[in-house]
């Protein structure tokens, strides 16, 4: 007698030819039902993405998942004979209970709701939230995902983006670079407000519309500041940023342009000569 | 005037091709079995009217490579308009009273087509031959991404301006509004334009402007065909988006302040 027959012997001795045939039932439906959700999530996700946003492809995906799961499970419990009345009653009992203990939970979910509605921010956005800035991967029930600069993954509650102030730095096409400069009392303002500008004119990156500017920011302890602005389309925000100011220091040494450090001089009275220092080397005895 | 450098180069016969169209230098050469191709870009941000102080060290990408297998080895170089609209700005602004209308010319640098003639026609690269800042026409929150050109607009061509290098492109402008037209930037939509060239020079079809008011889009049309003053140029290049016909686009920037601080629309 084969292994086989003997294990399905063990098994007749076991269960009925009923329970047999809804287990193998059960089985089907798993072993069909599972991969289909699966085939339709990624299906709905393509689809709406497609037509519509990542954004919205993802939270497709996932209703149709949650879905399918939900009458997958349902269909597998009715068909091993389970009645769901009873679950039902004694769901809305342990509901209550679970709901206060998972108010937290519930208030991130309601404000992934909220989130979604209202769109502050879309997936691929760069938004800052306190401290932290980086990329949106994902908006989910609980929370968001971002990705940082420096590739660190960060998760925040929905609960608190909806209670926090967010910047989306990327939600408009353009951007205003300001880079601060400063320079030597003694330089004139007029000839290097003509070199700022035409900086701005040879950089590549630099847009000519909306028109830089450079204005005075006011008298410094050490130098006196402007502020130069630039604009810049987003995508390109971070090569101007790096750029400009590399092609401000080159050009400024270029047209001996100085760029103090901060100095404090000394004076002895109200218009009179720093006060004179001098080393005197103690004499060998 | 220089000879045109839009034909055909047989590279079989010649070493190493070296040209140089207005401030781009081009080098191509077949060698082992690969053409090579080079650009360089002079003077960056040179504005149509040529070089302010000389040429300054070369910039530009380094060697591209393509390996050859049955394409024959004539290079093609044609002009084509730059990829994006242009924003050009009038040296001096020409008011245009209601109901008036004023006929311009405003001259384009160009880029350069390079392709692989033989079986069949292969395109390579494509390069400026003078690379032009870049500005926005819109507002703040929406908008274009465009070419900056700065022009003269003149209302007379004359062949002491024409160059190889350079489409001239006439415009007909006209104030349709109630109110007078300060011209003094327009959006240039070089995707409905064609290039034809006779023995002296590039030229674009006709454009015709029809200036609405306000904020509402004006009305554009452009003939298909080379201008008055070119009637026998022959057809180089087909506009990207057909010509002959009317549409309405955004061509003239509002009156508000459009400054760098962020205020007005």
């Amino acid at each position: 007698m084969s292994e086989w027959t003997l294990f399905g012997r063990q098994i007749g001795e076991f269960l009925t030819a009923d329970e047999i045939k809804v287990l193998l039932r059960v089985v089907v439906f798993a072993a069909v039902g599972f991969p289909l959700v699966l085939m339709l999530t990624r299906l709905a996700r393509r689809y709406v993405t497609r037509h519509y946003s990542p954004q919205q492809g993802m939270v497709a995906g996932k209703l149709i998942f949650y879905l399918g799961f939900t009458i997958l499970a349902v269909s597998v419990l009715n068909e091993l004979g389970f009645s769901l009345s009873p679950l039902l009653g004694a769901a809305g009992i342990i509901g209550i209970a679970i709901g206060f203990a998972s108010q937290t939970s519930v208030s991130n979910i309601i404000s992934g709701v909220f989130l979604i509605a209202e769109q502050p921010f879309v997936v691929g956005d760069l938004i800052s939230v306190g401290s932290t800035r980086g990329y949106v991967l994902s908006i989910d029930v609980l929370s968001v995902k971002l990705r940082t600069f420096d590739n660190r993954f960060v998760r925040i509650p929905n609960e608190f983006l909806v209670k926090s102030e967010v910047t989306n730095i990327t939600r408009f096409p353009i951007r205003r670079l300001d880079v601060q400069v400063s320079v030597a009392y003694k330089e004139e303002i007029g000839r290097v407000r003509d070199l700022l500008m035409q900086i701005a004119h040879d950089h590549p990156l630099a847009l000519q519309k909306p028109a830089p500017d450079v204005i005075f920011s006011g008298f410094g302890q050490s130098s006196v500041d402007l502020l130069f602005v630039v604009w810049v389309t987003r995508q390109e925000y971070l090569a101007l940023k790096y750029g400009l100011q590399e092609e401000i220091k080159r050009r400024f040494d270029e047209a001996c342009v100085e760029i103090p450090f901060p100095h404090i001089s000394l004076y002895s009275g109200s218009a009179t000569e720093p006060f004179p220092v001098k080393m005197v080397e103690e004499k060998e005895e | 005037m220089t000879e045109s450098p839009w034909k055909e180069y047989d590279l079989s016969s010649t070493r190493r091709l070296s040209l140089r169209i207005g401030k781009l230098k081009l080098e191509a050469g077949v060698e082992s079995g690969e053409l090579k191709i080079r650009t360089m870009n002079l003077t960056p941000h040179l504005d149509v009217k040529g070089p302010a102080e000389g040429d300054e060290p070369e910039i530009g990408s380094g060697w591209h490579r393509w390996p050859l297998e049955n394409q024959g080895h004539r290079l093609s170089l044609l002009p084509m308009f730059p990829d994006r609209p242009l924003i050009a700005r009038t040296e001096s602004p020409i008011h245009l009273a209601r109901g008036n209308s004023v006929r311009v010319f405003v001259r384009v640098p160009v880029w350069v087509k390079i392709s692989l003639t033989g079986e069949r026609v292969v395109e390579m690269m494509k390069a400026p031959v003078v690379v032009l800042s870049k500005t926005w026409f819109g507002t703040f929150m929406e908008g274009e991404l465009c070419y900056w050109l700065s022009t003269t607009a003149r209302r007379r061509i004359s062949s002491d301006l024409f160059r190889h290098h350079l489409v001239i492109c006439p415009l007909q402008i006209r104030n349709g509004s109630d109110s007078e037209l300060l011209l003094e930037e327009f959006c240039l939509r070089v995707a409905h334009l064609s290039i034809f060239a006779d023995k002296e020079a590039l030229w674009a079809d006709e454009t015709t402007i029809v200036f609405r008011g306000g904020e509402q889009t004006s009305s554009i049309q452009t003939s298909g065909r080379p201008p008055a003053e070119a009637l026998e140029a022959r057809l180089l290049i087909a506009a990207e988006q057909p010509g002959g016909e009317t549409f309405a686009a955004r061509t003239f920037r509002t009156l508000k302040a459009f400054s760098g601080f962020g205020s007005g629309g």
